[in-house]
This record gives structure tokens, sequence and C-alpha cells, in this order.
């Protein structure tokens, strides 16, 4: 009897259950413009299938700009051939407090933590937010592109892609950890001043 | 004389008890069933005498006797309790031990990937798909119609 009670304590303390954000969430987000110099390689996936699939055709070479090293793992099995950064950024929130990542004019990320999972994932709710000028209409409205809820495990980033970008598509790269001051002043929470591209594509 | 009374003159005889009708049984010994009764009679005799022995304990061998008897009623109990305790300690340990582990082993593991629970957008005609990575990694990936229903935008596709 004491027995099957210590096994029932147990196996509740065992079970499933999200847990609370000790620290503050550092949200990274990197956003790339992604081009192809040619025709798709592969049809676009069907719901459910893993989206690298192997080529049969020649291979291209991709081009990835310099300030993109970093992130290129995460973008090299994705069927473009040519990735720009547009802009990147990083800003630090508690649980529950909604963080905005200007991607450019027309783009903007939101990110709000919610909690940290026992296999150490940190739980995001977020959205891609796009203006866009309806016709008939003579100002942009804003639109949710994309609303999404995510587990990221560290190292292990989330793509949000296929929003129109010029000529190519917008991929934003996503990465979440738990925020660790580094020794010194603290870093600035807004994104960065993003640069101008070189690149003549454009809407 | 009736068979029964025959019967018990011939256990007297058998046990040498009739003295002077000694002689009437004799002629009675001839007959079948007098054989017969005699023939039981003597196997009756063999297999009581086959009993053993039944020890006896007299008065000298009372003591010990008695001391014998106390000394297996004190006896120090059987170690089944005991080993029966160690074995539901054991498994107590057991169960928390691996609820500890289950507990606290998920943080930081390196063999979890990054999950997409829920998608939406409000895009009309666009859909959504969300596909894993076998390097633990995860896409989501909007997929907007070809003709949208007027896409102008006033930064005319200026990149930052």
């Amino acid at each position: 009897m004491n027995l099957a009670a210590l096994a029932i304590v147990a196996a509740s303390l065992a079970a499933e259950g999200d847990c609370p954000i000790e620290k503050p969430v550092q949200v990274t987000m990197v956003a790339v413009q992604a081009t192809r110099s040619g025709p798709p390689r592969t049809a676009q996936p069907e719901h459910g299938l893993v989206f690298g699939i192997r080529e049969s055709g020649p291979k291209r070479r991709k081009e990835f700009s310099k300030d993109l090293e970093e992130i290129r793992p995460a973008l090299e099995a994705l069927d473009f051939d040519v990735f720009t950064k547009v802009n990147a950024g990083k800003a630090v929130a508690d649980a529950g407090r909604e963080v905005q990542l200007p991607i450019n004019r027309d783009y903007t990320l939101f990110v709000t933590p919610l909690c940290k999972d026992r296999e150490g994932r940190i739980r995001i709710k977020g959205r891609v937010e796009e203006k866009v000028l309806l016709r008939g209409n003579k100002k942009p409205v804003s639109r949710q592109a994309l609303s999404f809820t995510s587990a990221i495990a560290p190292n292990k980033p989330l793509r949000l892609g296929g929003f129109r970008l010029g000529q190519g598509e917008l991929i934003v790269v996503l990465s979440v950890d738990e925020y660790t001051p580094a020794p010194g002043p603290p870093p600035p929470t807004a994104p960065q001043a993003p640069q101008p591209s070189r690149h003549p594509a454009a809407r | 004389m009736n068979n029964e009374q025959l019967e018990r003159r011939l256990e007297c005889w058998f046990d040498g008890e009739l003295g002077s009708d000694a002689e009437a049984v004799q002629a009675a010994l001839s007959q079948s069933e007098c054989q017969a009764y005699l023939a039981w009679l003597r196997e009756l005799r063999e297999h009581t005498r086959a009993v053993a022995a039944r020890p006896a304990i007299n008065d000298a061998q009372f003591p010990a006797f008695m001391a014998g008897i106390r000394n297996k009623l004190e006896a120090p109990p059987r170690r089944h309790a005991q080993l029966w305790a160690l074995a539901s300690l054991t498994a107590a340990a057991l169960i928390v031990a691996v609820s500890l582990f289950l507990m606290f082993n998920g943080a930081g593991g390196n063999g979890t990937a990054t999950v997409v629970e829920a998608v939406e957008t409000q895009i009309d005609g666009a859909t959504v798909n969300a596909y894993s990575s076998d390097d633990g990694s995860a896409t989501v990936w909007v997929t907007e119609p070809d003709e949208e229903d007027a896409w102008v935008s006033d930064t005319q596709g200026e990149i930052w």
C-alpha cells in the first residue's frame, strides 16, 4: 500500500508539464532575401514532406553574402541560389512580453516567449505582419502574413519563409536562447540599423 | 453353536484361553469356515506386531524435552520479512531515481528538435506548411497564391 502510494507520487512528479522561464530570453533574428538564378529544381513539397529533397539535375552554386556565414547551415538546404542579408536583430524579453523586430518597411516580426519545456526548448508564439496596399485602398494596411507557435531547441533555429520580397522571397531565421548578460554594458535591445543593400533586386 | 459363538470360541482358542474346551474347538477346525477365520486372525496378529514401538519420555527426560520445545518457540524469526522490506525499499528508491531522472534529464538535452505547434495566415488563398529537418531545425513556409488581389508596396521593394 505504501509502495503504491509512493509510486503514484513519483509518477506525478515525473509527469509532463511546462516549466516557467526563470531567466529573460534573447530572440535573435536574421532576415534574408533568397532568389533563384534559374527555375526551381524541385517542385514545392507537398504538405507534410521534409523540405530538403535531393535534386536530380546539375547543381547550381549557391551564393551567400559575407555576413551570413553564421546562419549558412540553416539556409543551404533551401532551394535558392542567392542569399542576401536584409536585416538582423536581437531582443531580450521576459516570459509573456512581446518584442518587436523590424525586418524592413513592409515586414515586422513579433515574438512572445511563453515558457520552457522539460527538453530545454523555449516555447514562443510569434507573427509576421506585413504592410500591403490593396486595390482600391489609398493607404497600406497591416495584415498577419503568418502567426505561429513553436518550441525552439538550442542551436536548432526556426525558419520562416515564403514571403514576397522583390524578385525573391523573404526568409527569417529565428533562434531563441536564455539570455546570459555578458560582463560590461548590456547590448542594445533594438535591432541594428539596416545597411543599404548592394543588390539591385527590388520590388 | 451358532457362528458368532463359534467365532468367540475360536478367538479364545487362538489366544490360548480355552483350556478344557480346546478339544471341542479342535473338532470344529476341520470346517473350512473355521480355517478361513483362523487365517484372518493370524494375519491380524502379524500386522499388529509390525506396529513400531512408540518412543516414550520418562521423567528424567522430561526437562530436556520441555527445553527443546522452549528453544523452538523462542527461535529468531525467519529472514523472509527482512527480505521483503529490503525489496520494497529498493523498489521505492528505484522509482524515485527514475522519476528524478525523467524530471531533470530534459534540460539542455542534445537530442531535442525544434517543433512547430501551430501555424496560421491571414493571406487569402495562401497555404502554410511546417517541416522538420534532419538536423533538428524546423521550417514554416507560406505559399502565396500566384495572383493576389492587389499587392503594391509603396516602398517599391526597397531593401534596407
